[in-house]
């Protein structure tokens, strides 16, 4: 036997889908319709729920005159395919991170170590010889 | 001779690489839907291709991001076009009347054909006009296109549930414009 839904839940499908019990909500349809069956209202409901979904699809589904399809995908194309990734916040965020590597050096304000101290350097190891070199100053640190 | 079946989930793949020729058949199946959900949307004739043609050059510079294993092309597409018609409405705060709605020139190709229909059309339409533009997104992509409710939820950024709710709201002002505009209920 189908258990039926409350009359509110039943009320509220039919508000919302329309009349039509096909597109009513799959694991509810069996016991709404049930509902729908024993109380006079709801079935007064589905049925003037059904007379608007006549005037909504009408409306929704009235034809369109046509537009140029051709000349539309021509005038999609002819913003660069990166453009928008440029202009949205993780492109403007990577173009200023990019212009403060490029300009950082110039606005250096503290003290740099000479090429000399790098000159002086002993490496111990081939294992640590890299780090060494490379080892970044307080300032490329930032900029990094 | 073999010909190869162009569905849009082909296509968008190669619409991805660059391939302008996929494109524009991509277009060519998509277009007049897009066109229709933006003018039922947006309320207007000219604002809708401008909110479809924004889709369209979404459509074009951003394929490489649609993913297969979330929807296919069709509703990541409606997606795009009721989130383009949306954020145009919110930047341009447009208010129809209902008077200035019941003047809109039909879109119907022959303006003579079905007059009483025509006529009921006309006061839907400009009932259509006082609803918001997400319920009348809810309502064109459900009744119109067939969406489930799962499918309008993914279109407008919000739950199945929350759209039940705007649908319900949606389709009770609705009854209540229509019932207010019957023939029998003006004094003319």
């Amino acid at each position: 036997m189908t258990e039926t839904l409350s009359y509110a839940r039943a009320a509220e499908i039919i508000a919302a889908y329309g009349g039509d019990p096909a597109r009513w909500p799959d694991d509810e349809r069996a016991q709404a319709l049930a509902a729908v069956l024993m109380n006079p209202e709801l079935r007064t409901a589905q049925l003037a729920a059904a007379e608007l979904d006549a005037d909504v699809t009408a409306w929704s589904q009235t034809p369109v005159a046509p537009g140029n399809a051709i000349a539309a995908a021509t005038a999609a194309m002819r913003v660069p395919r990166n453009y928008l990734r440029w202009a949205s916040g993780t492109g403007l965020a990577a173009a200023i991170a990019a212009s403060l590597i490029v300009l950082a050096p110039v606005h250096r304000t503290g003290p740099v170590a000479p090429v000399a101290v790098a000159a002086r350097i002993v490496v111990s190891d081939e294992s640590t010889a890299f780090t060494q070199v490379f080892t970044p100053t307080p300032d490329e640190e930032q900029v990094l | 001779m073999l010909h190869t079946v162009e569905t849009p989930a082909t296509l968008i793949v190669r619409v991805a690489a660059g391939d302008a020729r996929a494109f524009t058949t991509l277009v060519g199946q998509l277009h007049g839907s897009g066109l229709r959900i933006a003018t039922r949307v947006a309320g207007d004739r000219a604002e809708a291709e401008d909110a479809l043609q924004g889709a369209l050059t979404r459509l074009w510079t951003e394929a490489g991001r649609f993913d297969p294993t979330k929807g296919s092309v069709g509703g990541w597409f409606r997606r795009i076009v009721v989130n383009q018609c949306l954020d145009r409405r919110r930047r341009l705060k447009l208010v129809a009347p209902i008077e200035a709605a019941a003047n809109v020139a039909s879109d119907l190709p022959d303006p003579f054909a079905s007059a009483s229909a025509n006529a009921r059309a006309r006061r839907v339409d400009a009932a259509m006009a006082m609803l918001g533009p997400r319920q009348r997104a809810a309502i064109t992509l459900f009744h119109g296109e067939g969406a489930s409710m799962a499918e309008v939820a993914a279109a407008l950024d919000t739950t199945p549930k929350a759209v039940e709710g705007l649908l319900a709201r949606a389709r009770s002002e609705l009854s209540r414009l229509l019932a207010s505009d019957r023939p029998e209920t003006r004094d003319e």
